[in-house]
This record gives structure tokens, sequence and C-alpha cells, in this order.
């Protein structure tokens, strides 16, 4: 696209430089032709924000949040490697330890929420969190645990445990956690 | 070259401008500071117009201390003064009282060389569109020398976070695309993503947290109403516009994996797109409406792909790099922007789907989320600063000239260029 503009000034350079020695001491040429007019601009038509639906801040007590402020493993959290979502590495068992707690108790249910580090799309993140927790969620149902007792959601990469642009932190992101209900 | 740092304050946020890269070999243009011949007018038409040509980074604005002359009229310029300093094309204008209106400008753009006016218009002027005027006039003097339709006039929008302990606050803005009259249009406690502008720039369609799974909303810009479309209880994403307006291409969790659909908005009926085992998200519409460009990892790694609606053929388009996501399409449906990685952190790609030529145009380590101008000649972008704040980026698309965008107290980030209004 740019040779395109090239192009487009290369004339245009040509003719300044030709003209630039007859214009020297030409009679300076006085425009008369009128002005034109344009019509007037409206200043905008977003609405301001009494008009758009307006929710109020209010201070959440986050009930989703285990985390330990150190950033250590915690013991609802299945981590995963880079984009993916496959699960490598269980060694506390932790899918065995809730579909087992789910068994013995009938009637509770379990959400599994996806995350993803903050490299690369948001959109794309927000598949890979869910296609996390899709994962978890497939090996409970492999222990017997059923598909409507298991909710899966993603929150992709805005909800970081950890917040430094590092592997330390996007490894604790990248995670499934499980919440109990 | 200079560096040039615009600073807003205004109610809700402190939006700071910097132009960080400049181009050599720039137009020289000087805009003489116009005359005043209302009462109480503190306004200032010349600056307004001097950033605008001078981000373009296709002018180099002279300096109005070196000014040989300071007129106001085009016959009262002596061409040849202005041609001995180089200086090819000069703006001369006035404030003037109005009947109409609160008053009205006028200005001419002359070419010194040839000793003539390239053009000039009378604008009538309302007090509180001054800017929308001035960008106004910087759009005509950019066509008229470059070309190129304008983009100063045109329209941004972009989300911002503020994070506090146990509180946070997501907020979806519309602003000028140089940052200032910055609207919040939606505010949430939770999370809100994907704007993506309808083709007539009366709507935004958006991801919203706020029945705590991600959902796609459409909002009416001017009367602030929202609709959930389509209106499922499942989770739905990464909404894109059809070029008419008329479907949106969204992402839908279906079963155990997130495929594409259709979605016509009056008939409210939805209609499957992508059938892969793997992720297919970030759908984004070819503009003459007959592909859809979008991010699917049926390979593997997330790779881009083309998918036509009436034949339903698919082709894979991006093979540089293990990452290469969330695609934008250049008006004319040629060049293909994208979040891309080849090992050496998130850039910014330009595909030029015609020749197959790619290119990277950033050097970041975090750049996401391209969005064209509307007249395809900058990219909008989101990167993260080092002290982990989420900024915008515009860069020319050649790379070359580099604007910033950033929020004090807070992220920003996910922008996405208004179209030009219909």
């Amino acid at each position: 696209m740019y040779k395109k503009l090239f192009i487009i000034f290369a004339p245009f350079i040509m003719l300044v430089s030709c003209t630039m020695m007859d214009a020297e001491d030409a009679p300076v040429e006085i425009p008369t032709e009128p002005l034109l007019t344009l019509p007037e601009i409206d200043a905008g038509e977003v609405a301001p924000l009494e008009k758009a639906e307006y929710v109020e801040m209010e201070v959440i007590e986050d009930d989703t949040v285990t985390a330990n402020e150190d950033g250590s493993v915690r013991e609802n959290t299945l981590y995963f490697d880079y984009d993916s979502a496959e699960v490598n590495y269980d060694p506390t068992d932790l899918v065995g330890m809730f579909a087992k707690t789910m068994v013995s108790n009938s009637d509770a249910t379990i959400r599994l929420e996806g995350h993803a580090d903050e490299r690369g799309s948001r959109a794309y993140n927000l598949a890979l969190g869910e296609r996390r927790a899709q994962t978890v969620k497939d090996l409970m149902m492999l222990r017997d645990i059923e598909s409507d007792r298991i909710s899966v959601i993603s929150y992709g990469e805005e909800q970081p445990v950890a917040t430094s642009h590092d592997e330390d932190s996007w490894q604790q992101n990248r995670r499934v956690e499980f919440i109990l209900e | 070259m200079f560096l040039l740092t615009l600073t807003l304050n205004s109610a809700h946020a402190t939006l700071k401008i910097e132009v960080t890269h400049g181009i050599k070999g720039a137009m020289p243009i000087a805009i003489i500071p116009f005359d005043i011949q209302v009462n109480s007018f503190d306004e200032n038409f010349a600056k307004l117009i001097s950033n605008d040509l001078y981000k373009s980074g296709f002018f180099e604005v002279m300096q109005s201390y070196n000014y040989p002359q300071k007129v106001h009229y085009s016959h009262n310029l002596k061409y040849k003064v202005w041609r001995d300093l180089g200086i090819e094309q000069v703006v001369v204008g006035r404030v003037l009282p109005s009947i109409r209106s609160d008053y009205a400008v006028e200005f001419e753009l002359v070419d010194t060389v040839r000793g003539k006016r390239i053009t000039g218009y009378k604008i009538p002027v309302r007090k509180e569109s001054f800017r929308k005027i001035a960008h106004k006039i910087s759009d005509i003097i950019y066509e008229n020398l470059t070309g190129i339709p304008g983009i100063f006039g045109t329209r941004i929008a972009y989300i911002s976070s503020i994070k506090e302990k146990h509180r946070k606050k997501f907020t979806l803005n519309v602003a000028d695309m140089d940052g200032y009259n910055a609207v919040p249009v939606y505010i949430s406690k939770r999370e809100l993503m994907s704007p993506a502008w309808s083709p007539d720039g009366k709507y935004l369609a958006y991801v919203s947290f706020e029945k705590k799974h991600p959902q796609v909303y459409i909002q009416n810009l001017a009367k602030g109403t929202r609709v959930r479309a389509p209106d499922i209880d499942n989770s739905t994403s990464a909404p894109a516009w059809s070029p008419d307006g008329n479907m949106l291409a969204v992402t839908i969790s279906v079963g155990n994996n997130l495929e594409i659909f259709t979605y016509e908005i009056q008939t409210r009926t939805t209609k499957r797109f992508t059938q892969s085992l793997g992720i297919d998200t970030e759908a984004i519409w070819s503009p003459d409406g007959k592909s859809i460009i979008f991010t699917s990892n049926r390979s593997g790694k997330p790779h881009l792909y083309r998918k036509f609606l009436n034949t339903g053929k698919t082709a894979r388009l991006t093979f540089k790099g293990v990452y290469n996501a969330d695609a934008d399409i250049s008006p004319d449906g040629r060049y293909v922007v994208m979040t891309h990685n080849a090992g050496q952190g998130f850039k910014i790609g330009l595909l030029d789907t015609k020749t197959g030529y790619f290119r990277v145009l950033t050097n970041g380590m975090l750049d996401e989320a391209p969005s064209f101008a509307p007249n395809g000649r900058m990219i909008l972008y989101a990167t993260e600063q080092k002290q982990g704040y989420g900024i915008l980026v515009a860069v020319s698309e050649d790379g070359r000239i580099k604007q910033k965008l950033s929020l004090s107290d807070g992220n920003v980030r996910e922008p996405v260029w208004a179209p030009y209004k219909k």
C-alpha cells in the first residue's frame, strides 16, 4: 500500500520541480473562485452514559478466588502447558479427589473454571480456557460423574492469579479451578 | 523530529497521546494561526490541524514561530517567501461571525509552487463541535494532498479496566481517534471483551460477563439499549458483523467444543458455520461478504483460515510462525492483519492475500488485537507497557509511524476503529 502512495506522489513531485523555475518571476495568481460551503456537522451521536444501561459499581466478594498471595500451588487448581488443553500433570489426583467427593455427596455439583495466560488474543484465550475446563469435565465423566452436575465456564485471560509478564506468572494462570457448589 | 505530547483531563480519565516515530521525507506544510474575528474565542484551529497532520506521518509541519508571514487570506501570501523555505503547502484561515451558527470558519489550502489555491471551505461551527470541524479540515487537507480519505474525524472503541483488590470496573468506551471525547457507553463490574462496530457505526457488539459467563450483546449507541445476540444461555463470544449489518458471526460453545455460527439479527436464527475438532473462533467477515476469516487450532497451533459462505470451501491462510490469530481485514479486502508469534513474542503481522507476502509490523512482546483504520492506512493495536499497563498504539501500515494512547489510571485494550459514517 505504501508503494501505491508513492506512485500518487511521484507525478506531483515532478510537476513541482518543473514549475518551480517558471513560477519564480511569474505574477502571483489570486484565487478568485468562491469558497465551497460545508453543511453544519453534528457534534456527535453517542448517548451520554445516563441513557446507556449502567451497572452500579459495588464491592464484590470474589467467591472463586482461593489464590495464595505468594502464588504457590492451590489445592483446587490444575495447571496446563502453554497453548494446550491436555491434562499432563495431576500429581495430587485432583480429578480423582473431586470425583470421589461428588460420588459421596450425590447432590453436590461442581463448576470448572478455565483460564489462560495473557499471551495472544483474548477471544482465542477464552476458547482455550473453555477447552481446558471441558477436558477436565470429560475426565470427571470418565469417573462416573453425570454431565449435568458439571458446569464449565471460561474466563480466558481475564482473571489472572499472577500479573507479572513472565513464565512464572503465565504458568500459574494457565489453569482450571474446581469449585464445589 | 520532535515528540508530541497532548494531555486531556476529563471527568473519566486522562488519556495521553504520544507520537514516538515519524517519517523522513514527509511533505512540508505550514498552518498559519487563524485570524479570530469573533469575541471570546479561545480554541486553536491551526494547532489541532497541525497535530493531526503531523500524527499522520505524511507531513512535516513547520513550527509557527518560524513563519515568515502571518497572513489569513491566500491573496496576501507571498508564495516565493514560502517556497524559499521549502514550504510547498500553506493553510490560512479565519474565524468569522455567523448568522446560522455560533461562528464560521474559513480556510484555504494553497500550493506555493503553483501559486494556486488547491481548495477552500467555509464551515458553520457550533461551539461544542470545534474539534470535529478541525478534524474535518485536517481530513480535507490530507485527502487533497495524498489522494487518500482522511481518518481524523473517525472514532474508536476500546475496553478499559481498573482493578483494585476487591473492586473491579470494566468500561466500554467510544472516543475520537485521537483519544479525546471518550464516552463510556457501558460499565460493568464484570469482564467486557471483543467490541465490534456495526458497518453503519451505530451499534457495538461486544462480550459481557454480566450473567457470569461470556455472552454477546448488541448495543444501540444513540439510545443506549441492548439486546443479547443470540438470545441463548450458552457461552457466546467473538462477534463480527456482516458487511450489510444484517448478521453476526459468533463463537458458540456447543457440546464440548467452540464453533462459529452465523446469526441473522432480524429473524434471530443461528446457523452453524464451522465444524472441526479444534477451537474455531474470532471470525471476521470479508468486505465483499463472501467469506469469513477465523482462527482455528485444527492443525495443532492457532492459524488463520478462510471459509467461503456459498461453497463451504476452506483454505488455510497463514503458515509463518507458531501463532496467528485475531484477524482484521483491510477495507479493500486485500490485507489481513493479525496477532503473530514466530517464537520472538507476540507482534502484529500483515499478510497481503494477493501476493502472499507477509510482514511483521511491530517489535513488542505482547502486541495484540489489531484493527484497520477505515482508510486502510493505519492499524490500531494493544500492547503492554513495562509497568504492566495495557496501552493502545496506532501504527501506519508500513510500520513506520507510531502513536500511543494510554490511560493514566488503568488498562486500555481491544481497540477497534469505527467505520466511516454512512
